[in-house]
Protein backbone atom coordinates (compact mmCIF):
# COMPACT_ATOMS: atom_id res chain seq x y z
CA UNK A 1 0.00 0.00 0.00
CA UNK A 2 1.29 3.24 -0.93
CA UNK A 3 2.12 5.00 2.37
CA UNK A 4 1.35 8.49 1.12
CA UNK A 5 -2.03 7.70 -0.29
CA UNK A 6 -3.23 5.94 3.08
CA UNK A 7 -1.86 9.41 4.91
CA UNK A 8 -4.48 11.27 1.96
CA UNK A 9 -7.07 8.90 2.77
CA UNK A 10 -6.85 8.71 6.47
CA UNK A 11 -6.57 12.84 6.43
CA UNK A 12 -9.59 13.11 4.20
CA UNK A 13 -11.97 10.43 6.19
CA UNK A 14 -11.30 12.19 9.84
CA UNK A 15 -11.71 15.63 8.54
CA UNK A 16 -15.25 14.29 6.86
CA UNK A 17 -15.70 12.43 10.22
CA UNK A 18 -15.34 14.94 12.02
CA UNK A 19 -17.82 16.93 10.32
CA UNK A 20 -20.32 14.44 10.18
CA UNK A 21 -19.63 13.40 14.38
CA UNK A 22 -20.45 17.94 14.59
CA UNK A 23 -23.63 17.69 12.36
CA UNK A 24 -24.87 14.77 13.88
CA UNK A 25 -24.36 15.97 17.12
CA UNK A 26 -26.23 19.46 15.90
CA UNK A 27 -29.15 17.48 14.77
CA UNK A 28 -29.29 15.40 18.09
CA UNK A 29 -29.94 19.14 19.84
CA UNK A 30 -32.44 20.07 17.05
CA UNK A 31 -33.31 20.35 13.05
CA UNK A 32 -30.02 21.22 11.01
CA UNK A 33 -30.92 23.20 7.79
CA UNK A 34 -30.41 21.85 4.28
CA UNK A 35 -26.52 22.95 3.55
CA UNK A 36 -26.03 20.78 6.45
CA UNK A 37 -27.74 17.71 5.21
CA UNK A 38 -26.63 18.04 1.55
CA UNK A 39 -22.72 18.21 3.59
CA UNK A 40 -23.34 15.88 5.34
CA UNK A 41 -25.06 13.43 2.70
CA UNK A 42 -21.88 14.27 0.69
CA UNK A 43 -19.24 13.50 2.84
CA UNK A 44 -20.87 9.97 3.14
CA UNK A 45 -20.47 9.84 -0.73
CA UNK A 46 -16.86 11.33 -0.77
CA UNK A 47 -16.48 8.20 1.89
CA UNK A 48 -17.84 5.74 -0.31
CA UNK A 49 -16.10 7.49 -2.85
CA UNK A 50 -11.95 7.06 -1.29
CA UNK A 51 -12.96 3.83 0.22
CA UNK A 52 -14.09 2.27 -2.82
CA UNK A 53 -10.79 3.31 -4.37
CA UNK A 54 -8.39 2.17 -1.51
CA UNK A 55 -9.98 -1.42 -2.31
CA UNK A 56 -11.65 -1.21 1.50
CA UNK A 57 -14.87 -2.54 0.31
CA UNK A 58 -16.43 -2.63 4.22
CA UNK A 59 -15.82 0.87 5.31
CA UNK A 60 -17.36 1.75 1.54
CA UNK A 61 -20.09 -0.82 1.70
CA UNK A 62 -21.37 0.81 4.91
CA UNK A 63 -20.45 4.69 4.06
CA UNK A 64 -22.88 3.21 0.94
CA UNK A 65 -25.77 2.69 3.42
CA UNK A 66 -25.25 5.42 5.50
CA UNK A 67 -25.34 7.90 2.20
CA UNK A 68 -28.97 5.48 0.92
CA UNK A 69 -29.96 6.91 4.37
CA UNK A 70 -28.99 10.59 3.82
CA UNK A 71 -29.97 11.09 0.17
CA UNK A 72 -33.80 11.12 1.45
CA UNK A 73 -33.11 13.26 4.21
CA UNK A 74 -31.24 15.68 1.75
CA UNK A 75 -34.14 15.90 -0.13
CA UNK A 76 -36.56 16.00 2.49
CA UNK A 77 -34.57 18.51 4.21
CA UNK A 78 -34.87 17.06 7.81
CA UNK A 79 -32.59 13.84 9.57
CA UNK A 80 -34.98 11.41 11.08
CA UNK A 81 -34.12 11.63 15.02
CA UNK A 82 -34.81 7.79 15.17
CA UNK A 83 -32.10 7.62 12.85
CA UNK A 84 -29.25 9.61 14.36
CA UNK A 85 -27.98 7.03 16.75
CA UNK A 86 -27.21 4.73 13.87
CA UNK A 87 -25.75 7.15 11.65
CA UNK A 88 -23.46 8.06 14.25
CA UNK A 89 -22.54 4.54 15.16
CA UNK A 90 -21.62 4.45 11.66
CA UNK A 91 -19.55 7.03 11.76
CA UNK A 92 -17.38 5.76 15.00
CA UNK A 93 -17.47 2.56 13.49
CA UNK A 94 -15.54 3.72 10.25
CA UNK A 95 -13.66 6.35 12.71
CA UNK A 96 -11.95 2.84 14.23
CA UNK A 97 -11.57 0.76 11.21
CA UNK A 98 -9.52 3.90 9.86
CA UNK A 99 -7.47 3.61 12.54
CA UNK A 100 -6.94 -0.03 12.17
CA UNK A 101 -9.69 -1.65 14.22
CA UNK A 102 -12.47 -2.72 11.85
CA UNK A 103 -14.51 -4.89 14.37
CA UNK A 104 -17.27 -2.20 14.82
CA UNK A 105 -18.09 -2.02 11.53
CA UNK A 106 -20.37 -4.88 10.87
CA UNK A 107 -22.76 -3.81 14.15
CA UNK A 108 -22.58 -0.56 12.68
CA UNK A 109 -24.05 -1.81 9.62
CA UNK A 110 -26.45 -4.29 11.10
CA UNK A 111 -28.16 -1.06 13.33
CA UNK A 112 -28.28 1.24 9.64
CA UNK A 113 -29.96 -1.76 8.05
CA UNK A 114 -32.56 -2.01 11.19
CA UNK A 115 -33.65 1.45 10.11
CA UNK A 116 -34.70 0.08 6.22
CA UNK B 1 13.91 -0.26 -10.56
CA UNK B 2 11.59 -2.49 -11.84
CA UNK B 3 8.93 -0.17 -11.28
CA UNK B 4 10.55 2.69 -13.24
CA UNK B 5 10.69 0.29 -16.09
CA UNK B 6 6.92 -0.64 -16.28
CA UNK B 7 6.18 2.62 -16.36
CA UNK B 8 8.33 3.43 -18.98
CA UNK B 9 6.95 0.85 -21.03
CA UNK B 10 3.24 1.62 -20.65
CA UNK B 11 4.37 5.19 -21.69
CA UNK B 12 5.74 4.67 -24.69
CA UNK B 13 2.30 2.80 -25.35
CA UNK B 14 0.12 4.97 -24.51
CA UNK B 15 -1.44 6.10 -27.95
CA UNK B 16 -0.57 10.23 -27.29
CA UNK B 17 -0.62 12.59 -24.51
CA UNK B 18 -2.97 13.27 -23.20
CA UNK B 19 -4.25 16.73 -21.47
CA UNK B 20 -6.61 15.73 -18.63
CA UNK B 21 -8.87 17.73 -16.47
CA UNK B 22 -10.17 15.48 -13.21
CA UNK B 23 -12.82 17.54 -11.03
CA UNK B 24 -13.10 15.05 -7.85
CA UNK B 25 -13.82 16.31 -4.29
CA UNK B 26 -12.12 13.60 -2.82
CA UNK B 27 -8.29 13.55 -2.10
CA UNK B 28 -8.40 10.26 -2.06
CA UNK B 29 -10.07 9.94 -5.16
CA UNK B 30 -8.05 12.46 -6.98
CA UNK B 31 -4.86 11.29 -5.90
CA UNK B 32 -5.36 7.60 -7.30
CA UNK B 33 -6.89 8.78 -10.55
CA UNK B 34 -4.21 11.82 -11.06
CA UNK B 35 -1.19 8.97 -10.01
CA UNK B 36 -2.90 6.22 -12.93
CA UNK B 37 -3.15 8.60 -15.70
CA UNK B 38 0.14 10.52 -15.04
CA UNK B 39 1.40 6.56 -14.96
CA UNK B 40 0.01 6.04 -18.38
CA UNK B 41 2.36 8.93 -19.58
CA UNK B 42 -0.87 11.72 -19.52
CA UNK B 43 -1.02 15.03 -18.05
CA UNK B 44 -3.33 15.54 -15.25
CA UNK B 45 -5.16 18.53 -13.94
CA UNK B 46 -6.56 17.98 -10.35
CA UNK B 47 -9.76 20.24 -8.97
CA UNK B 48 -11.79 20.00 -5.89
CA UNK B 49 -14.89 20.82 -7.82
CA UNK B 50 -16.97 21.66 -10.76
CA UNK B 51 -16.80 25.13 -10.27
CA UNK B 52 -13.22 25.18 -10.07
CA UNK B 53 -13.43 22.80 -13.43
CA UNK B 54 -15.02 24.99 -15.46
CA UNK B 55 -12.97 27.78 -14.60
CA UNK B 56 -9.70 25.61 -15.63
CA UNK B 57 -11.69 24.43 -18.68
CA UNK B 58 -12.07 28.64 -19.81
CA UNK B 59 -8.03 28.82 -18.77
CA UNK B 60 -6.52 25.64 -20.79
CA UNK B 61 -7.46 22.76 -22.98
CA UNK B 62 -7.90 19.61 -22.04
CA UNK B 63 -9.29 16.55 -24.52
CA UNK B 64 -10.60 14.87 -21.79
CA UNK B 65 -12.40 15.84 -18.21
CA UNK B 66 -12.67 12.80 -15.49
CA UNK B 67 -15.65 14.02 -13.51
CA UNK B 68 -17.05 13.04 -10.27
CA UNK B 69 -21.24 12.88 -9.91
CA UNK B 70 -21.21 14.52 -6.35
CA UNK B 71 -19.76 17.51 -6.29
CA UNK B 72 -20.06 20.79 -4.54
CA UNK B 73 -20.93 24.18 -6.19
CA UNK B 74 -20.90 22.67 -9.67
CA UNK B 75 -21.84 18.64 -9.95
CA UNK B 76 -20.40 16.41 -12.48
CA UNK B 77 -23.82 16.77 -14.47
CA UNK B 78 -24.04 20.54 -14.59
CA UNK B 79 -20.69 20.42 -15.45
CA UNK B 80 -21.37 18.33 -18.38
CA UNK B 81 -24.32 19.95 -19.80
CA UNK B 82 -22.33 23.55 -19.59
CA UNK B 83 -19.39 21.71 -21.03
CA UNK B 84 -21.82 20.11 -24.08
CA UNK B 85 -24.29 23.86 -24.06
CA UNK B 86 -21.51 25.62 -25.84
CA UNK B 87 -20.79 23.77 -29.71
CA UNK B 88 -17.79 26.31 -30.17
CA UNK B 89 -15.37 25.20 -27.85
CA UNK B 90 -13.36 22.26 -28.86
CA UNK B 91 -14.36 18.69 -27.66
CA UNK B 92 -13.73 17.46 -24.48
CA UNK B 93 -14.36 13.82 -23.69
CA UNK B 94 -16.44 13.65 -21.09
CA UNK B 95 -15.92 10.80 -18.54
CA UNK B 96 -18.02 10.35 -15.78
CA UNK B 97 -16.75 8.56 -12.47
CA UNK B 98 -18.93 6.88 -10.40
CA UNK B 99 -19.02 4.40 -7.61
CA UNK B 100 -20.33 0.54 -8.52
CA UNK B 101 -23.57 1.72 -6.50
CA UNK B 102 -24.14 5.18 -8.62
CA UNK B 103 -24.36 3.54 -11.89
CA UNK B 104 -27.90 5.23 -12.12
CA UNK B 105 -26.06 8.41 -12.62
CA UNK B 106 -24.08 6.63 -15.51
CA UNK B 107 -27.22 6.94 -17.52
CA UNK B 108 -28.36 10.09 -16.89
CA UNK B 109 -24.55 11.37 -17.54
CA UNK B 110 -24.62 9.95 -20.51
CA UNK B 111 -27.90 11.59 -21.45
CA UNK B 112 -26.46 14.98 -20.87
CA UNK B 113 -23.69 14.39 -23.05
CA UNK B 114 -21.20 12.26 -20.69
CA UNK B 115 -18.87 10.35 -23.34
CA UNK B 116 -17.93 7.50 -21.05
CA UNK B 117 -17.99 6.07 -17.56
CA UNK B 118 -15.63 5.36 -14.58
CA UNK B 119 -16.01 2.91 -11.59
CA UNK B 120 -14.59 3.31 -7.92
CA UNK B 121 -12.13 1.47 -7.37
CA UNK B 122 -10.12 2.35 -10.42
CA UNK B 123 -8.72 -0.14 -12.52
CA UNK B 124 -5.86 0.98 -14.47
CA UNK B 125 -6.43 -0.93 -17.29
CA UNK B 126 -9.94 0.34 -17.91
CA UNK B 127 -8.66 4.26 -17.17
CA UNK B 128 -5.79 3.10 -20.15
CA UNK B 129 -8.29 1.58 -22.85
CA UNK B 130 -10.76 4.58 -21.93
CA UNK B 131 -7.80 7.31 -22.74
CA UNK B 132 -7.07 5.18 -25.92
CA UNK B 133 -10.77 5.86 -27.08
CA UNK B 134 -11.01 9.65 -25.47
CA UNK B 135 -7.79 10.39 -27.23
CA UNK B 136 -9.12 8.68 -30.67
CA UNK B 137 -12.61 10.48 -30.78
CA UNK B 138 -11.09 13.67 -29.12
CA UNK B 139 -8.82 13.97 -32.36
CA UNK B 140 -11.50 13.16 -34.87
CA UNK B 141 -13.53 15.72 -33.12
CA UNK B 142 -11.11 18.65 -33.15
CA UNK B 143 -9.34 17.32 -36.86
CA UNK B 144 -12.96 17.99 -38.43
CA UNK B 145 -13.33 21.33 -36.28
CA UNK B 146 -9.85 22.46 -37.73
CA UNK B 147 -11.35 21.86 -41.08
CA UNK B 148 -14.63 23.14 -41.24
CA UNK B 149 -13.10 26.26 -39.98
CA UNK B 150 -10.57 26.20 -42.40
CA UNK B 151 -13.46 25.93 -44.96
CA UNK B 152 -15.36 28.47 -43.31
CA UNK B 153 -12.03 30.90 -43.52
CA UNK B 154 -11.75 30.13 -47.46
CA UNK B 155 -15.23 30.72 -48.28
CA UNK B 156 -15.23 34.41 -46.29
CA UNK B 157 -11.88 35.09 -48.56
CA UNK B 158 -13.60 33.59 -51.20
CA UNK B 159 -16.84 36.03 -50.29
CA UNK B 160 -14.39 38.59 -49.83
CA UNK B 161 -12.96 38.42 -53.52
CA UNK B 162 -16.73 38.38 -54.44
CA UNK B 163 -17.77 41.68 -53.20
CA UNK B 164 -15.09 43.24 -54.33
CA UNK B 165 -16.35 42.44 -58.05
CA UNK B 166 -19.71 44.28 -57.67
CA UNK B 167 -19.39 48.10 -58.33
CA UNK B 168 -18.47 50.56 -55.07
CA UNK B 169 -20.30 53.61 -56.55
CA UNK B 170 -22.72 53.85 -59.48
CA UNK B 171 -21.04 55.98 -62.07
CA UNK B 172 -22.39 59.69 -62.26
CA UNK B 173 -24.51 60.26 -65.21
CA UNK B 174 -25.92 63.06 -66.91
CA UNK B 175 -29.54 63.20 -67.41
CA UNK B 176 -29.74 59.47 -65.50
CA UNK B 177 -28.99 58.28 -62.46
CA UNK B 178 -28.14 54.71 -61.49
CA UNK B 179 -27.93 52.17 -58.52
CA UNK B 180 -27.40 48.35 -57.96
CA UNK B 181 -27.05 46.27 -54.58
CA UNK B 182 -26.68 42.70 -54.07
CA UNK B 183 -27.58 40.97 -51.12
CA UNK B 184 -26.31 37.10 -50.56
CA UNK B 185 -28.46 34.55 -49.27
CA UNK B 186 -25.20 32.85 -48.04
CA UNK B 187 -21.26 34.00 -47.92
CA UNK B 188 -20.66 33.42 -51.56
CA UNK B 189 -23.74 33.92 -53.93
CA UNK B 190 -24.06 33.38 -57.37
CA UNK B 191 -25.61 36.90 -58.59
CA UNK B 192 -23.50 39.96 -60.25
CA UNK B 193 -23.98 43.31 -62.10
CA UNK B 194 -22.22 45.82 -62.96
CA UNK B 195 -22.01 49.15 -65.25
CA UNK B 196 -19.70 50.40 -67.49
CA UNK B 197 -19.86 53.76 -68.75
CA UNK B 198 -18.64 53.01 -72.32
CA UNK B 199 -16.94 56.46 -74.42
CA UNK B 200 -19.97 57.57 -76.18
CA UNK B 201 -21.51 58.93 -72.50
CA UNK B 202 -23.45 55.59 -72.57
CA UNK B 203 -24.07 53.63 -69.46
CA UNK B 204 -23.64 49.38 -70.45
CA UNK B 205 -25.74 47.64 -67.53
CA UNK B 206 -25.70 44.14 -66.79
CA UNK B 207 -27.23 41.37 -64.20
CA UNK B 208 -26.57 37.77 -63.80
CA UNK B 209 -27.42 34.99 -61.75
CA UNK B 210 -25.84 31.71 -61.84
CA UNK B 211 -27.64 28.85 -60.81
CA UNK B 212 -27.34 27.91 -57.27
CA UNK B 213 -25.30 29.55 -54.53
CA UNK B 214 -21.99 27.73 -54.21
CA UNK B 215 -18.42 28.19 -54.48
CA UNK B 216 -18.59 26.71 -57.94
CA UNK B 217 -21.96 29.49 -58.54
CA UNK B 218 -19.57 32.18 -57.75
CA UNK B 219 -16.56 30.95 -59.55
CA UNK B 220 -18.83 31.25 -62.79
CA UNK B 221 -20.32 34.05 -61.50
CA UNK B 222 -16.36 35.92 -61.97
CA UNK B 223 -15.77 33.97 -65.26
CA UNK B 224 -19.32 35.79 -66.56
CA UNK B 225 -18.91 38.95 -65.18
CA UNK B 226 -15.21 38.87 -67.47
CA UNK B 227 -16.66 37.96 -70.25
CA UNK B 228 -19.63 40.66 -70.30
CA UNK B 229 -17.06 43.35 -69.30
CA UNK B 230 -14.77 42.32 -71.92
CA UNK B 231 -16.79 42.38 -74.97
CA UNK B 232 -18.87 45.40 -73.66
CA UNK B 233 -15.62 47.51 -73.37
CA UNK B 234 -15.22 46.02 -77.60
CA UNK B 235 -18.37 48.09 -78.30
CA UNK B 236 -20.62 45.61 -78.70
CA UNK B 237 -24.39 45.93 -78.44
CA UNK B 238 -26.31 44.05 -75.86
CA UNK B 239 -27.39 41.27 -78.09
CA UNK B 240 -23.51 40.73 -79.27
CA UNK B 241 -22.67 41.07 -75.92
CA UNK B 242 -24.76 37.95 -74.84
CA UNK B 243 -24.17 35.86 -77.96
CA UNK B 244 -19.99 36.21 -77.46
CA UNK B 245 -20.13 35.50 -73.51
CA UNK B 246 -22.52 32.64 -74.23
CA UNK B 247 -19.86 31.09 -77.06
CA UNK B 248 -17.24 32.09 -74.43
CA UNK B 249 -18.80 29.85 -71.38
CA UNK B 250 -20.91 27.71 -73.27
CA UNK B 251 -18.59 24.43 -72.71
CA UNK B 252 -17.28 25.33 -69.03
CA UNK B 253 -21.56 25.55 -68.08
CA UNK B 254 -22.00 22.41 -69.84
CA UNK B 255 -19.22 20.25 -68.30
CA UNK B 256 -20.45 21.96 -64.61
CA UNK B 257 -23.86 21.47 -65.50
CA UNK B 258 -24.77 24.76 -64.61
CA UNK B 259 -26.46 27.70 -66.60
CA UNK B 260 -26.48 31.89 -65.92
CA UNK B 261 -29.64 34.41 -67.13
CA UNK B 262 -28.67 37.53 -67.87
CA UNK B 263 -30.20 40.76 -69.08
CA UNK B 264 -27.79 43.74 -71.03
CA UNK B 265 -28.85 46.83 -71.74
CA UNK B 266 -27.29 49.83 -72.90
CA UNK B 267 -28.86 53.57 -72.27
CA UNK B 268 -28.20 56.55 -74.23
CA UNK B 269 -28.84 59.79 -71.91
CA UNK B 270 -28.78 61.89 -74.57
CA UNK B 271 -31.84 60.21 -76.57
CA UNK B 272 -33.30 58.28 -73.99
CA UNK B 273 -32.97 55.21 -76.10
CA UNK B 274 -32.84 51.44 -74.29
CA UNK B 275 -31.19 48.51 -76.04
CA UNK B 276 -31.44 45.62 -75.01
CA UNK B 277 -31.20 41.75 -74.65
CA UNK B 278 -31.82 39.39 -72.26
CA UNK B 279 -30.81 35.62 -71.68
CA UNK B 280 -33.83 33.85 -69.71
CA UNK B 281 -33.59 36.55 -67.20
CA UNK B 282 -36.45 37.98 -65.34
CA UNK B 283 -38.20 40.43 -67.73
CA UNK B 284 -36.93 43.81 -66.21
CA UNK B 285 -39.51 46.28 -65.27
CA UNK B 286 -40.26 49.72 -67.11
CA UNK B 287 -42.48 51.79 -64.55
CA UNK B 288 -43.31 55.23 -66.33
CA UNK B 289 -45.77 56.97 -63.86
CA UNK B 290 -48.39 54.17 -62.82
CA UNK B 291 -47.31 51.98 -66.14
CA UNK B 292 -45.31 48.75 -65.74
CA UNK B 293 -44.16 47.07 -68.57
CA UNK B 294 -41.78 44.08 -68.42
CA UNK B 295 -38.73 44.27 -71.47
CA UNK B 296 -38.53 40.50 -72.06
CA UNK B 297 -36.53 40.07 -75.55
CA UNK B 298 -36.08 36.12 -76.94
CA UNK B 299 -32.93 34.32 -75.80
CA UNK B 300 -32.51 31.14 -73.54
CA UNK B 301 -29.95 31.30 -70.22
CA UNK B 302 -26.55 30.70 -71.40
CA UNK B 303 -24.57 27.51 -71.63
CA UNK B 304 -28.01 25.57 -72.49
CA UNK B 305 -27.58 25.97 -76.45
CA UNK B 306 -23.82 26.41 -78.11
CA UNK B 307 -25.67 28.90 -80.38
CA UNK B 308 -27.99 31.22 -79.65
CA UNK B 309 -29.38 34.46 -81.75
CA UNK B 310 -30.12 36.95 -78.99
CA UNK B 311 -33.20 39.40 -80.33
CA UNK B 312 -32.43 43.11 -79.36
CA UNK B 313 -34.87 45.11 -78.72
CA UNK B 314 -35.42 49.17 -77.75
CA UNK B 315 -37.39 51.24 -75.51
CA UNK B 316 -37.45 54.68 -74.92
CA UNK B 317 -37.71 56.15 -71.65
CA UNK B 318 -39.73 59.59 -70.49
CA UNK B 319 -38.37 61.61 -67.95
CA UNK B 320 -38.93 60.13 -64.60
CA UNK B 321 -39.26 56.93 -65.92
CA UNK B 322 -37.80 53.65 -64.25
CA UNK B 323 -35.88 50.61 -64.81
CA UNK B 324 -35.77 48.12 -62.75
CA UNK B 325 -33.36 44.81 -62.92
CA UNK B 326 -34.04 42.33 -60.68
CA UNK B 327 -32.97 38.58 -59.82
CA UNK B 328 -35.42 36.16 -58.76
CA UNK B 329 -34.53 36.14 -55.34
CA UNK B 330 -36.38 39.01 -55.06
CA UNK B 331 -39.47 37.89 -56.38
CA UNK B 332 -39.09 34.22 -54.85
CA UNK B 333 -38.38 35.23 -51.27
CA UNK B 334 -41.01 33.18 -49.40
CA UNK B 335 -43.13 34.70 -45.97
CA UNK B 336 -43.49 32.14 -43.39
CA UNK B 337 -46.39 30.72 -45.24
CA UNK B 338 -44.67 29.79 -47.95
CA UNK B 339 -46.07 32.23 -50.06
CA UNK B 340 -43.73 34.14 -52.83
CA UNK B 341 -43.11 38.05 -52.85
CA UNK B 342 -44.32 37.05 -56.33
CA UNK B 343 -44.21 39.81 -59.19
CA UNK B 344 -47.62 41.43 -58.53
CA UNK B 345 -45.67 42.86 -55.19
CA UNK B 346 -42.45 43.93 -57.47
CA UNK B 347 -45.22 45.66 -59.81
CA UNK B 348 -46.99 47.34 -57.11
CA UNK B 349 -43.96 48.88 -55.73
CA UNK B 350 -42.96 50.29 -59.31
CA UNK B 351 -45.59 52.93 -59.15
CA UNK B 352 -44.29 53.89 -55.50
CA UNK B 353 -41.59 56.44 -54.47
CA UNK B 354 -42.03 58.68 -57.55
CA UNK B 355 -39.88 61.38 -56.85
CA UNK B 356 -37.28 59.00 -54.97
CA UNK B 357 -33.55 58.24 -56.29
CA UNK B 358 -32.70 54.57 -57.55
CA UNK B 359 -30.24 54.04 -54.26
CA UNK B 360 -33.60 54.87 -51.89
CA UNK B 361 -35.47 52.71 -54.02
CA UNK B 362 -33.81 49.67 -54.08
CA UNK B 363 -33.67 50.24 -50.07
CA UNK B 364 -37.41 50.78 -50.34
CA UNK B 365 -38.05 47.11 -52.42
CA UNK B 366 -35.50 45.19 -50.08
CA UNK B 367 -36.65 46.62 -47.08
CA UNK B 368 -40.56 45.24 -48.31
CA UNK B 369 -38.85 41.86 -49.69
CA UNK B 370 -37.55 41.29 -45.74
CA UNK B 371 -40.72 42.77 -44.31
CA UNK B 372 -42.77 40.11 -46.18
CA UNK B 373 -40.05 37.07 -45.38
CA UNK B 374 -40.54 37.73 -41.49
CA UNK B 375 -38.18 34.91 -39.89
CA UNK B 376 -38.05 32.83 -42.77
CA UNK B 377 -33.96 33.06 -43.49
CA UNK B 378 -32.87 34.59 -47.17
CA UNK B 379 -32.96 31.47 -49.48
CA UNK B 380 -31.44 33.17 -52.80
CA UNK B 381 -29.23 35.84 -53.39
CA UNK B 382 -31.26 39.01 -54.04
CA UNK B 383 -29.75 41.51 -56.74
CA UNK B 384 -31.38 44.53 -57.91
CA UNK B 385 -30.39 47.49 -60.54
CA UNK B 386 -32.45 50.73 -60.99
CA UNK B 387 -32.13 53.13 -63.63
CA UNK B 388 -33.98 56.35 -63.68
CA UNK B 389 -34.02 59.00 -66.25
CA UNK B 390 -34.14 62.50 -65.27
CA UNK B 391 -33.28 65.97 -66.76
Amino acid sequence: MDEQLLEIFRGEATERLDRMTAALAAAERGPIDAATIDVLFRDAHSLKGGAAMMGFGEIGALAATMEAILAPARDAGAVAADALPALVGGVEAIRAAVAGDASALEPAAAALARLG
Amino acid sequence: VHGRATRRRVRARSASRVRILLAEDSATVRYVVAQAVEQLGHECTPVEDGLRAWEALQQSDYEVVISDWVMPEIDGEELCRLVRADPDRPYNYFIMLTSLEDREYVMRAMEVGADDFLTKPLEPHELQTRLIAASRVTALHRNLRRRQQQAEKEIQLAAGVQRSLLPDTPPELERASVAGRCFPATNVGGDCFDYVVDDDGRLNVFIADVAGHSISSALLMAMGRSALRREIAAGASPAAVLGATNRAMYADLVSTELFITMFCARYDPATHVLEYASAGHNPPLLGSGTDVVELDADGVAIGILEEVDFEERTATLAEGDRLLLYTDGAMEALDPAGEQFGEHRLHALMGTDAGVAPEAFLDHIYTAVRAHAGDTPQQDDITLVALQATT
